[in-house]
């Protein structure tokens, strides 16, 4: 099971290869948990703007497959550190469902500082990249298909993330 | 939403507006218009910038810009800046 950020989600749930979105083939691979404030920032604001990722990311909530939680505080002394960095509602609803989850639960997120402070609470976190080649090293995806899916999400990342992972998954690095 | 708005200039940007506001046969507010968009998108850049960087949360620069995250999202995209 992973916890995942918005982001991450928006983009799985936007593109597609050979006809499926990249969501279903994350979905093949592991469960998915978001809190409810990713859930709002993803599918309840979406929804009245006309995003149709938003409609993907609610289908699959409604059918139980992406699940919904309510994240709780951590205690006082660590909820003011994450004050201190400045995180928001929907970062700290994050790292709360994180750090209530087993050590070996890891959060998928793009953003560069949210996953150094989850990395810093010694929870595990990983890129979508990263997220792709774990999977496919696991057998959820065959190498072709997980190429595909980084060529498909690689417009959405910064350089270099996704060709670090294309060039392990092809073996060359 | 558009919104109208009545601002004073300080001398040497009013200096500005007004010589290409003739150079380019524009109106003030059109020039004005054009300097706000430009420091818009200096502004955004150097946010995505700082996100990039690991200082600011994705989240963070949504607040800032008084965006919703799903807002920013599409506005990056927009502007073909990655998540």
């Amino acid at each position: 099971m992973h916890v995942w950020d918005a982001t991450s989600l928006i983009t799985c749930a936007k593109f597609q290869v050979d006809g499926r979105l990249l969501l279903d083939y994350a979905l093949d691979a592991d469960t998915i948990t978001i809190p409810m404030e990713v859930k709002e920032e993803t599918v309840d604001s979406g929804l009245p703007r006309g995003f149709p990722d938003a409609v993907e990311i609610r289908r699959r909530v409604e059918s139980g497959r992406i699940a919904v939680r309510a994240a709780e505080r951590l205690s006082d002394p660590l909820e003011e550190v994450l004050e201190l960095y400045g995180l928001q509602e929907g970062d700290k609803a994050v790292l709360r469902m994180a750090l209530h989850e087993p050590d070996d639960v890891a959060v998928v997120t793009d953003d560069r500082l949210l996953y150094i402070v989850i990395q810093r609470c010694e929870r595990g976190a990983m890129f979508l990249p990263d997220f792709v080649e774990k999977h496919a090293a696991r057998g959820a995806f065959d190498a072709p298909t997980a190429l595909k899916l980084l060529m498909a999400m690689r417009s959405r990342l910064p350089a270099g993330f996704v060709e670090h992972s294309a060039r392990r998954l092809e073996g060359v690095i | 939403m558009p919104v109208a708005v009545r601002t004073v200039l300080d001398d040497r940007v009013a200096r500005y507006v007004r010589r290409v506001k003739e150079e380019q046969h524009a109106t003030e507010a059109a020039v004005v218009q054009d300097l706000v968009q430009t420091g818009y998108e200096r502004m955004l850049r150097d946010l995505h910038a700082r996100y990039h960087n690991g200082e600011l949360t994705f989240r963070m620069v949504a607040s800032k810009l008084g965006l919703s995250v799903r807002e920013l999202y599409e506005l990056f995209e927009q502007k073909g800046l990655p998540v």
